[in-house]
C-alpha cells in the first residue's frame, strides 16, 4: 500500500537506544552478542597502545623497561590481559567463522572453474591459518 | 473437541482517528493444535472485534504478506504455530521501523522506492530480438545467485535491522541482496546502474554486520552475506583499478 | 533519494578487513606470550630482556613484521568503534567520528613508524 505521507497520520517507534541490551521490551541475544563482536576492537586497540609503549621504553633505557616488566607482573595487568585475551580469542573465532559464511550464500567469494569453492575449504583455511600462525610466532619468540 | 486450548494474545492497536498513539488489547482465542498466528488473528477478526487490521494473502509462507513482531521477533504469521508459545501469553505487533498506519498494518513505501531503487531485474545494454531465442544459462551460473533471488519481500530483515532502525536512509538487506542477485546473474548487464546505489554511503557501506536480517529471512536468502560479498567485490574492484587504471573499466 | 557511489569507504573498509585478519590471526597469541606467559612466570622471563628485544629490534624483518602486526589493527579497530558509538547512542555524531577515529588510526600509524624507525 502506498500512502500519502501529508495526509495521513502514520505513528513511528523509536528504537531504543540500548537495543542490544532490550528493545522495545525484548531482549536478543544475538543483538549482545554481536555488540561484544565489536567490543573486541576497543580491546585490539589497547594491546596495540600497550604494546607501541613497550616498545618506546626501549629507547628510554634497560631501567625504564624492566621497571614497566615489573608492573606488569602487578594485578590489575593481569586481570586486564586475561580480559583481553578471551576478547581477541572471540574476535578471532567469530572473524574468522564469518569469512567461512560469506563463501556459503549463494556465488562465495573464491570459484575454482565454474564451480564455488565448497565453504568447508575457507574454514579449514582459515582456522588451520590461525593455528599455524599461532605455532610459528611462539616458536620464533622462544627460540631466536 | 479435546484438542482445543485457550491462549491469550495481546495485539499492538492503532487508531490514528481515535489516538495519537498506539495501545494494547488482549484477546483470549481457542485454539486447535495446527493454527498459526495468522489463524488467530483472523478469528479475532471474524468472531470477536471486526475492527482489527492487518495484510494477509497466501496463507502459505509465499506473498510476504503477514510479517509482523510475535514476541519481539519478526516473523511471518502464517508460518508461526500457536502451540510453540502456547502457554505462555503471546505479543503480536507490526513490523518495527516502519510507520504503522492501523493496527498491525505498515507503511512500506520506503521499502518499496529502495526495492525500485536497485533496478531489480535484468538489465542488457542492448535486447537481441525474440526470434534470436532465450538468454541461456548453465546450472552453475544460476547457483550463483539462485539463494538470493528467493526473496518475497516480506520485510522482515528491515525490522530486524537495528542499523535501519537508526538511520532510515540505509538502503537495507532485502533491496541490496536483490540487487546482488541480479549483478551475479550472468545474463544481467546492468551491474554499472546499480553501483551508485548499491555502493553509496546509504548502500552497503552502512552495515555493520549484525546478522539477525539473515536470521529472521524465511525464505534462507541471507541478505547479510550479500552485502558482505558486495563490499568485498566492491574493495578490490577499487583497488584494482587503482593498481591498474589502464584495465577493464567495466 | 540522489544516491552517489562513495569513493573513500571502500578503502577504510579494506583496511579494516586487512587489520580484521591480522588481529584475528595474531594477536591472541601475543597477548598470551607478553601480556600472560612471562609475567606469571610460566616462561623465562629473560625472553623479555632489554638485550635480547633490543637485539631483535636490530633485525629489519622484525621491524616489518611489528610495523604490519601494529598498524593495521588500528585501522580495524577505528572503524569498529566508529560504528559502534554510533550504534549505541551517538548517532548524531556520524559525521564527525570518521574523522576522529580514522584521524587517531593515522596518528597511530605515525607513532609506531616513528619508534620504530627513527628512535630505534
Amino acid at each position: 500500500m502506498m500512502l500519502d505521507s501529508e495526509t495521513t497520520k502514520t505513528y513511528t517507534r523509536p528504537i531504543s537506544k540500548a537495543w542490544w541490551l532490550r528493545d522495545r521490551g525484548h531482549f536478543n541475544r544475538r543483538y549482545f552478542m554481536f555488540l561484544l563482536r565489536e567490543l573486541t576492537s576497543v580491546f585490539v586497540a589497547l594491546y596495540v597502545v600497550i604494546f607501541t609503549y613497550e616498545i618506546f621504553l626501549l629507547t628510554k633505557g634497560p631501567d625504564a623497561h624492566a621497571a614497566f616488566q615489573e608492573s606488569l607482573r602487578s594485578g590489575p595487568f593481569i586481570v586486564f590481559f586475561v580480559i583481553a585475551l578471551l576478547f581477541a580469542l572471540y574476535h578471532s573465532w567469530t572473524w574468522l567463522g564469518l569469512t567461512t559464511k560469506m563463501q556459503a550464500a549463494g556465488r562465495g567469494l573464491v570459484k575454482i572453474g565454474t564451480k564455488t569453492l565448497p565453504p568447508i575449504f575457507i574454514a579449514l583455511g582459515s582456522y588451520g591459518a590461525w593455528i599455524v600462525a599461532t605455532c610459528v610466532i611462539a616458536y620464533l619468540f622462544l627460540t631466536l | 473437541m479435546s484438542d482445543l486450548r485457550t491462549i491469550k494474545i495481546t495485539v499492538l492497536r492503532y487508531r490514528p482517528e481515535e489516538e495519537d498513539e498506539p495501545t494494547e488489547q488482549t484477546y483470549e482465542v481457542e485454539f486447535r493444535d495446527d493454527w498459526v498466528v495468522l489463524d488467530a488473528l483472523n478469528h479475532i477478526k471474524d468472531h470477536i472485534d471486526g475492527t482489527l487490521s492487518f495484510r494477509w494473502s497466501c496463507r502459505m509462507g509465499v506473498c510476504g504478506s503477514c510479517g509482523m513482531m510475535v514476541n519481539g521477533e519478526p516473523k511471518l504469521t502464517c508460518a508461526a504455530m500457536l502451540r510453540d508459545y502456547y502457554p505462555n501469553e503471546m505479543h503480536v505487533e507490526p513490523l518495527v521501523n516502519f510507520p504503522i498506519v492501523r493496527d498491525l498494518v505498515t507503511d512500506m513505501t520506503d521499502f518499496m522506492d529502495k526495492l525500485k531503487a536497485v533496478k531489480p531485474w535484468i538489465i542488457r545494454e542492448e535486447e537481441k530480438p525474440v526470434s534470436e531465442g532465450e538468454y541461456l544459462q548453465t546450472p552453475d551460473q544460476l547457483k550463483d545467485y539462485k539463494q538470493f533471488s528467493q526473496c518475497i519481500n516480506c520485510m522482515l530483515c528491515y525490522a530486524a535491522c537495528p542499523v535501519y532502525g537508526l538511520e532510515h536512509d540505509f538502503v537495507g538487506p532485502a533491496a541490496i541482496a536483490l540487487g546482488h542477485r541480479y549483478n551475479l546473474d550472468s545474463r544481467d548487464e546492468g551491474n554499472q546502474q546499480r553501483q551508485h546505489v548499491i555502493a553509496s554511503k546509504e548502500g552497503i557501506w552502512e552495515c555493520t554486520y549484525v546478522g539477525e536480517c539473515s536470521v529472521v529471512c524465511p525464505k534462507h536468502v541471507d541478505p547479510a552475506e550479500a552485502i558482505q560479498q558486495t563490499k568485498v567485490a566492491t574493495t578490490t574492484n577499487r583497488l584494482k583499478s587503482l593498481v591498474m587504471p589502464w584495465g577493464n573499466k567495466k | 533519494m540522489n544516491y552517489k557511489e562513495h569513493k573513500s569507504e571502500p578503502f577504510w573498509w579494506g583496511m579494516f578487513s586487512q587489520g580484521g585478519v591480522i588481529a584475528a590471526l595474531l594477536i591472541p597469541i601475543h597477548i598470551f606470550l607478553c601480556g600472560l606467559a612471562v609475567p606469571l612466570g610460566l616462561i623465562d622471563p629473560e625472553l623479555l630482556s632489554y638485550e635480547r628485544i633490543t637485539a631483535l629490534l636490530q633485525n629489519p624483518l622484525v621491524k616489518l613484521y611489528l610495523c604490519v602486526l601494529l598498524i593495521f589493527p588500528l585501522y580495524h579497530a577505528a572503524h569498529r568503534i566508529r560504528f559502534t558509538l554510533a550504534e549505541i547512542g551517538l548517532h548524531s555524531l556520524a559525521k564527525v567520528l570518521p574523522v576522529l577515529c580514522y584521524g587517531g588510526a593515522l596518528a597511530g600509524t605515525a607513532v609506531v613508524l616513528y619508534i620504530l624507525w627513527v628512535l630505534l
